[in-house]
Formats: C-alpha cells, structure tokens, sequence
C-alpha cells in the first residue's frame, strides 16, 4: 500500500515536470474557457427555488470573476434570496497546467447571513481539484460555525461548529471547454451558494451557451435530496436558474 | 491488484451489501415507507381520533427514563435492561424511546414483546413513549409502526393537580426533513403553548441537529435550511431540550437558549451503550447509565 502511495506521488511529481500543454486556441481564447477562467466577467442570475422548509421563493445572484494574475482567479459572489437569506463568497482559485488539464487549488469562504433567523452560517473551505474537456473532479473538506445573532453571552450557550466536512464534487461535460456550447451533469454537496452536510447531495444540470466574444447565457436545475443512506432519504429542494455573464 | 481484481472485488462488496437484509437499499436512495406528509396525515388522523394524553404526575418531581437506538434485531439485552430499570424504579416516572427501536426488517414484534415486559410492573401507570426512526422506516415499515404505536407526531404533557408541568412534543424527523405540514404543525403549536404556564417544554425525536465532532460521515441529519429554520423555532419558542439520538454517541450542547443532548445507543453490538435518566423537578439534573454489566 505504501509503495503504491509512494508511486502515486512519483507519477504524479514526473507529470508535473513535463511541459505543460498550451491552453491557447486558435482564436486566441482558452481552450478550457468552459470553465470561464481566461476573462473577468460579470454575471447576473434570476433564480426559482423550493425546498420543504421555506417553500417558495426567487433568489438574485451577482457573480464577479477576476483573474487577477496569471493562473490565479479570484471569484466573487452574492445572493439575496426572498426567503430573507444573504449569502456572500469569496473564492481564491490558483490553477497548474498539466500535460493533460489543469489542477486547480480552491480556498472559499462562504458567509451566509440567515436574516429571518437571526444567524449566521460561516464556512470555510478548501479543495483540490482537476479539470479536463470532459470531466471535473473536486475534492476537499470545510468546517463550519453556526452562531445566534442574539446569543446570550452570560450564559453556557455558544456558537456551533462541525470542523471537518467532506466536500466533494463531478461534473461530466457533453462537449468539450472549446465548444461555444456545453451541457453538464454534476453531483457535489456544494454550490455556488451553499456548502451542506456530506450525506445531502445536489444534482445538477448546467448549460451555457456563449451567444458571441462577450455574451455567455446560463441555464441551471438542481435538486436536493435529504437524508440519503443514513435516513429515509427523500426530495428536499429543487431550483432553477438562468442568466448571462458578460466577459470583458 | 489488477483493475480486473479490484473491479470484481468491488462488485462483490457490492452484492454483499446488497443481499444484507439489514440494508434497504432503495430506501437509503429514495425511502420506501410513505414519506413524511402522509406520516404526518397518518399521525394526526390517529391522534385525533385517541386525544391528547395529559399524565397527573403523583408529584411535581418526576423521572424520566431515556434511550435511542436500540436497533433489536435477534438480541435485545439493552433494551430489557433499560425496560427492567425503568419499570423497577419506585420514583413516579415516564420514558421515552427515541428511534431505531429496530435495525432490520420483520423485528417489530420482537421489540414490541421487550416493551411489554410486565414481570416486574410496579402498581403506578407506566408510561412509554416512541419516536419514529429511519430503521423503523426502512423495508415500508410505517404500517407496523403505525399499528403497533399509531402515531409519530403528537404532543403530551405532565401535570400536578391544576399545575401544567412539562410540555413533550415529539416531532417525526426519520427522512431529514419535517416537511412542509408537520413544520407548519410544530410552529402553531409552539405558538399556542408557549405562554400557556409550562414549567418547560421538551422536544424530541430521532434525529440530531448538530454534530460538533469529526464524525459527519457517520450519520446524516437535517439539511441545513431545516437546521436554521427549526433551532430558530425552538429558541423563540423557549423550548429547554431537544432529545435525540440517530448518531450513537452521546453530545451535549447549548445554542439559543435550548439544550441539545445526543443519547448514546443501547444497542447490543455497541462497545458501550448507555441509557438515560432525566430528574424534573425545580431544576433538572440526569445522569447516564451504563449497559454494560457491572465488573
């Protein structure tokens, strides 16, 4: 097991020593620019969701991305949802061309502000990941602090933390990152909103159709299952969501 | 190993869990039981029909005995032991069952002989009371347990004379979630009871809302959203205890004013089970008491 482990690494180490592939198309754009990373953008999402608890309710989601140096993004983001819910998120992303995709490194924090609750769910997060034409894999763990806004401070009550969660996400493309075009399927337990406990699942499936040099049309569905394996698991929520990033 | 081997040996993990008659499979993808809005039409339908059960404690200082997970599938040392304590103690008092009574399927009418133990019956009114957990669900289940129990949603309360005590709800959480009705259910009923002069409110059920240790693999609960939503009704409610079980080991923790307290399972394959025994009084005080026979 050891020096399977110890071989792993080697392979791993050699392919980092080869030259990595050039990610410039033809046209000059990225060849992974499926993944967005080549251009700031500015992204705008209307979106329907429901789930058990809340029932109905429309969200507004406001995304910045920024590739602030060579192979290191940064990613903004803000939601406000009718369900009385602000979410913010902030995402450092330094990526390493391989011979064959890119590894990615992401650190988020993910601060939401329960407002119709009086509290604040704070997460931070950090993941490895590796990207191809076809496929995305993500893997990492977040922890987590839960905390009342009107906490009693002479009192034994306290904030609420869970250290380590697994984080994990796949997502199979239809067509490769060149494509003007692209449908996803996914399975993570995090979003771009929500980061939620291992054994709740999200199903996504993603669109995007890049209209010319500037425009990118969003088209999301997700759903939520709860309780899987470990309880009598069911539908929770589900949403829906669409928009346009304009890239720069 | 070859990719051949692994694939085999994966495949044969595979119909090993599979063919598990502890497993349902298709119930931990998608539960096989009705699922909780028609669980929690069943539950009101039954308690409607039977009425709110108001117990006149003897004293304003009462016992109540606790455990959770005792999974009976061909043995049940724990749970006799914990039924034996509970009927021999000579203190005026309740218990409580909070989930997973079984592990497995066709396991009802075993459990349900060990909660009838009358052999050692003490002339007072004993009562037990049960929650719904997702063992108890797995394999379409519900309609033993509503057979044998009715109901996995209801409420009763303790009283002294004219003086209202404790208030107990017990909420059905087996699936991750309450579900639309039962939350609307649980919100006016808290609404309704919380100025009505209850010594306090406890809430209980199968499924633990928090999880502070390293251990969130082993046991799923509430989608977050649910979290939120439900500590948040339960601090504004003043409710004092939250009671659960589901994960197997016992935490302790205090969060908006309500006390959420994990109890150990009594489980006979368990390393170490435990049950628990709550003093309502004034004050509340309780104690964990070991399963394992004494040295």
């Amino acid at each position: 097991m050891k020096r399977r482990f110890l071989l792993i690494c080697l392979f791993t180490s050699l392919a980092m020593l080869l030259p990595a592939k050039d990610y410039k198309s033809r046209d000059g754009g990225h060849l992974l620019r499926g993944f967005g990373e080549e251009r700031y953008s500015l992204s705008l999402m209307a979106e329907y969701g429901y789930n058990r608890t809340w029932e109905h309710m429309g969200n507004v989601d406001l995304y910045a991305h920024m590739p602030v140096v060579k192979n290191v993004q940064l990613d903004a983001r803000v939601q406000y949802q009718s369900a009385n819910l602000l979410t913010g998120a902030l995402v450092v992303r330094p990526t390493f061309d391989l011979p064959v995709g890119q590894l990615f490194l992401e650190t988020e924090v993910l601060y939401k502000g329960v407002l119709r609750n009086r509290m604040s769910d704070l997460c931070a997060a950090l993941s490895l990941g590796w990207r191809f034409d076809y496929v995305s894999v993500q893997i990492g763990g977040f922890a987590r602090v839960l905390d009342s806004w009107d906490r009693d401070w002479h009192s034994e009550d306290k904030y609420e933390t869970e250290p380590f969660n697994l984080m994990y996400r796949l997502e199979v493309f239809a067509r490769p990152q060149t494509n003007n075009w692209n449908l996803s399927l996914a399975l993570s337990n995090r979003d771009d909103w929500q980061m939620e406990r291992m054994w709740q699942p999200l199903f996504m499936l993603n669109a995007r159709y890049d209209i010319n040099e500037h425009w990118r049309l969003h088209w999301e569905a997700e759903t939520k299952i709860t309780g899987m394996f470990h309880l009598n698991a069911t539908f929770y929520a589900a949403s829906l969501r669409t928009g346009f990033s304009y890239r720069f | 190993m070859n990719s051949r081997h692994l694939l085999r040996s994966a495949l044969l993990c595979l119909v090993c869990v599979a063919c598990n008659p502890n497993y349902d499979m298709p119930g931990m993808f998608n539960g096989t039981s009705p699922e909780i809005a028609e669980r929690f039409r069943d539950s009101r339908q039954y308690s409607d029909s039977v009425g709110v059960v108001h117990l006149n404690m003897p004293s304003t200082d009462y016992r109540l005995f606790i455990c959770t997970d005792s999974h009976i599938d061909t043995t049940h040392m724990g749970l006799e032991k914990f039924i034996r304590a509970y009927k021999a103690d000579t203190h005026p008092h309740l218990a409580i069952h909070l989930g997973d009574l079984i592990n497995a399927q066709g396991h009802f009418h075993h459990a349900d002989s060990i909660l009838h133990l009358g052999g050692v019956m003490t002339t007072r009114q004993d009562t037990l009371f049960l929650t719904c957990g997702n063992h108890d669900l797995y394999f379409n289940q519900w309609a033993d347990w509503q057979r044998l129990y009715g109901s996995s949603t209801y409420w009763f309360d303790t009283r002294r004379g004219d003086t209202l005590l404790e208030l107990f709800i017990c909420i059905d959480t087996a699936e991750g979630t309450l579900g639309t009705d039962q939350l609307k259910w649980l919100k006016a009923l808290l609404q309704s009871k919380k100025d009505a002069g209850y010594r306090r409110i406890i809430v209980f059920s199968h499924t633990h809302l928090f999880k502070q240790d390293n251990s969130q693999g082993h046991t799923s609960n509430l989608s977050m959203e649910e979290t939120y939503e439900l500590t948040n009704l339960l601090t504004q409610a003043g409710v004092e205890y939250y009671l659960c079980g589901h994960d197997h080991s016992r935490e302790l923790t205090h969060y908006g004013g309500v006390t959420y307290l994990t109890v150990d399972a009594c489980a006979d394959e368990e390393t170490d089970p435990y049950y628990m025994v709550m003093d309502l009084g004034r004050q509340i005080s309780y104690q964990f008491i070991s399963l394992l026979p004494r040295p």
